[in-house]
């Protein structure tokens, strides 16, 4: 062994760039987030400004609650802990700085594109494709910068928290790419390949899996290295952080589907989400509980430490929401519970328990380090501590009971669930009102606690000097890798894929080959334990020296991640689209009702309003017939939408005449007393952009949906054929309106919604079936 | 109403790989994790703390 000592200085500068980064841009969230919550209560408060309107605002928020805040945050503590675990200075300091500045650059952009109504129209993945692009060369940047640095590492073991930073960058890679491939029909738009049930499935794969693999596994790693660094004692056991990180990153990516409960969503793959995401409880509550039993022996220094209090709570709430979740993720509770205020409960129990206060925690644990100056005031930590917390139980109470009362009265029916309790809509709205305001105090103080972080690290900061951490290593030999044939051509590996293929020739082929299967399977597996037996060393060998190989481990991870998507994608993606619409085909939008639509996406209209009408009576009493998987087929994006603060519209198209459109965009209380809705006077001012229609055509044809190759000046002349009839329309009710006003599109699009031509049903086969 | 979706039959070697493959290498961790040495634990419980650098400064 080699005994060269060598003295590594940390990169600790991009460490103290992201933790500033981090906070500005999270006081820029929680700002805007008060911002929407007030806009719910007083719509006035959406100043008749397009820039300004709750549908152009909630993405910004969302986008710089989990990119901008908790994304500055994790790259801080990944950066931190990663140097120190690995006892090497980060590979390059140009990467670094790549890294950081072109995370704030895209964050910027996104500040910029999003009030302007430039979106992809898909949650957590709003922002227009130049920005996706340069999202996944950043991506790229920090995992090179990552696994350059572990390849350079001076300590050979990897610490459980490299393991979750690991997960993090690969899969994240994965769900960005998959979920943002999109057609690009200008430099500012673009439809999504995908479109109906698909898109559906591809964005809450990602979405949910955003949470996991974002919001979640990268602050597991910071936990569980932060929380034994602040309580001074080990983690309560490692071989629970072990199999609590295996069985998390095997399980969560299934549970997408659990935000298409109830919808057209096939069956199977619903069964599929609800199943995996109540096995997920039982993972999370293994890291919670480890992370809580590392504070044994600390407890009292709760009192007074205030970063324990964060991370204690932090994890506590941790535990609260997976175990919401998987409730919520139950068919029956999700019947009451989806579309309502209660899943943003859920939501923002855990983003403003779990990221916020563990983002709270390592701020105050890292500031008097990397600036070599006490903390200004323990007490003002304290302090936001107990303002922040009663913040968040403000927060969550109001909408636990908001969304349980939206529930309920939505679902009420009676004479024996043939009639609606509540037949308006707006009877739900006026209910909630004060649980909405609840929201409102409940988040601005959170924001409050999180200014009295920015004023305490701002008094600790200035005038210190900044310095890098230290270490003195000996540089040790390190068993060499195990590459491709150690990897895979080894006894573990090996036996586990003969035994995998015995098993599929046994399940899958029948007579011989079936008994074959089964045998080779049996024979296969007890070769295995004879092996091991005999031979356990060299398995252990192998584990181990798994444990010390980062490509090795990387890949293995990468297949736990990607399989559960594939078995839940690429069936619903091969699905003959023709033969799986049930008896219902949707009616490919004419060129004014696209325009129509894409300006309903720019607006942010599916963010208030759903267009998917669930199996369930209640729906289906309340908006008309269940929506068909082929109603939605050649929409690109997806509209079946996530929350209902106005009513479903799915089968909005013949209710109303053009003149309570007309009335209602203009000022939506004309037509709904106590509505919230903003007002779009900009509609009726802007003209619709009809040059743009040839290449958004084309695109769609090129995506599948059978539009005819129109020329240009034939979708211009369908488009003025279609807005004189609509402007006439208007004219005879006393609305005076230029045909070509945007206006007129969202009314053409509006009307249209719920057309759809009948088909003849195939029925589904089954084997064994005739 | 809920007999709604046809899917080819060859479509079922999916989630049934994907279940194999997920029970053979939890199971797999699982147990190796659980028949670590206790050295071996130690050593990797005690990884953070391996950078000897000096506690934050007090607060006066």
């Amino acid at each position: 062994m080699s005994d060269r000592k060598v003295t590594v200085e940390y990169n600790d500068r991009v460490v103290r760039q992201f933790l500033l980064a981090a906070v500005g841009w999270g006081l820029v969230a929680m700002l805007v987030g008060v911002l929407i919550a007030s806009q719910l209560n007083f719509w006035p408060l959406n100043f008749n400004r397009a820039w300004l309107t709750f549908g152009r605002l909630r993405p910004l928020h969302t986008n710089a609650a989990i990119f901008a805040f908790v994304g500055n945050m994790m790259f801080a503590g990944i950066y931190y802990s990663t140097q120190r675990l690995v006892k090497a200075r980060l590979a390059s300091d140009l990467l670094s700085a790549l890294h950081f500045w072109g995370w704030q650059a895209v964050i910027v952009a996104a500040a910029i594109t999003l009030p302007l109504g430039l979106t992809r129209g898909k949650e957590y993945a709003e922002l227009i494709w130049p920005i996706n692009l340069a999202v996944t060369v950043i991506w790229v940047v920090f995992a090179v910068n990552f696994f350059w640095t572990l390849a350079r590492r001076n300590e050979p073991s990897l610490y459980v928290a490299l393991w979750f930073y690991i997960a993090t960058i690969v899969t994240v890679a994965m769900l960005y790419i998959v979920n943002h491939l999109s057609l690009p029909t200008s430099w500012t738009h673009s439809y999504p390949l995908f479109g109906g049930v698909q898109d559906a499935l591809v964005q809450w794969w990602y979405g949910h899996n955003a949470v996991a693999f974002f919001l979640t596994t990268p602050i597991l790693g910071i936990m569980y290295y932060f929380v034994p660094k602040a309580a001074a004692r080990p983690v309560y056991s490692y071989r629970l952080s072990v199999i609590h990180f295996w069985s998390l990153v095997f399980v969560y990516i299934w549970a997408g589907p659990h935000h298409l409960l109830n919808t057209a969503l096939p069956g199977w793959l619903q069964a599929l989400g609800m199943t995996f995401s109540l096995m997920l409880w039982t993972p999370s509550w293994g890291g919670m509980l480890n992370g809580l039993l590392t504070l044994r022996g600390a407890w009292d220094r709760l009192r007074t430490d205030p970063v324990l209090k964060f991370f204690a709570a932090g994890v506590t709430f941790y535990g609260m929401a997976t175990f919401e979740g998987p409730m919520l993720a139950i068919k029956s509770v999700n019947a009451l519970a989806h579309y309502t205020d209660w899943i943003i409960g859920h939501v923002h129990g855990g983003t403003l328990g779990w990221n916020g206060f563990m983002a709270a925690g390592m701020f105050y644990w890292l500031a008097p380090r990397l600036w070599n100056r006490p903390l200004h005031s323990p007490a003002l930590a304290n302090l936001h501590f107990w303002i922040g917390l009663v913040g968040i139980l403000l927060y969550v109470s109001a909408m636990w009971t908001s969304g349980i009362t939206q529930g309920l009265m939505l679902n009420a029916t009676a004479e024996h669930g043939t009639v609606l309790v509540y037949p308006n809509f707006l009877d739900t709205l006026n209910a909630i009102r004060p649980m909405m305001l609840m929201r409102v105090l409940g988040g601005g103080l959170y924001l409050t606690g999180f200014v009295l972080l920015a004023y305490n690290l701002g008094r600790t900061i200035a005038g210190a000097e900044p310095v890098n951490g230290t270490i003195e290593v000996f540089v040790e030999a390190r068993p060499g890798p195990l590459g491709v044939r150690g990897t895979v051509l080894n006894a573990p590996v090996l036996f586990s894929g003969l035994a995998l293929l015995s098993a599929c020739l046994w399940l899958f082929t029948g007579g011989a080959l079936n008994l074959l299967g089964l045998f080779a399977t049996i024979i296969f597996v007890l070769l295995a334990i004879a092996h091991y037996q005999a031979r356990a060393r060299h398995w252990g060998d192998w584990y181990d020296r798994l444990l010390v190989n980062a490509t090795p481990f990387t890949v293995l991870t990468f297949v736990a991640v990607a399989v559960g998507g594939l078995i839940q994608i690429i069936p619903t993606l091969t699905v003959e689209r023709a033969a799986n619409v049930e008896d219902r085909l949707e009616v490919p939008y004419t060129p004014l009702e696209l325009a129509g639509r894409d300006l309903y996406i720019r607006e942010g209209c599916y963010l208030c309003h759903s267009q998917m009408i669930r199996t369930l009576v209640p729906d289906v009493l309340r908006y008309g017939d269940y929506s068909r998987l082929g109603e939605s087929i050649y929409d690109h994006p997806f509209q079946w939408g996530s929350k209902r603060t106005g009513p479903d519209l799915a089968r909005e198209g013949g209710k109303y005449p053009a003149a309570w459109h007309y009335d209602h965009l203009l000022d939506p209380r004309a037509t709904s007393v106590g509505s919230i809705m903003p007002r779009y006077p900009w509609l009726f001012a802007q003209d619709t952009d009809v040059a743009a229609l040839k290449r958004k055509i084309d695109v769609l044809r090129t995506l599948g949906v059978p539009y005819p190759a129109w020329s240009a000046s034939d979708i211009a002349a369908a488009v003025e054929r279609q807005e004189r009839q609509i402007a006439g329309d208007l004219r005879a009710q006393q609305r005076l309106v230029a045909p070509e006003k945007e206006v007129v599109a969202l009314i053409a699009y509006l009307e249209k919604l719920g057309q759809s031509t009948p088909v003849a049903p195939q029925i589904a086969s089954r084997p064994g079936s005739p | 109403m809920f007999d709604r979706v046809i899917y080819s039959n060859w479509h079922v070697i999916f989630p049934i790989a994907a279940f194999v493959v997920a029970a053979v290498i939890f199971g797999a961790m699982c147990w190796r994790a659980l028949r670590m040495q206790r050295g071996q634990v130690e050593h990797f419980s005690r990884l953070p703390f391996a950078d000897d650098e000096p506690p934050a400064p007090p607060h006066e």
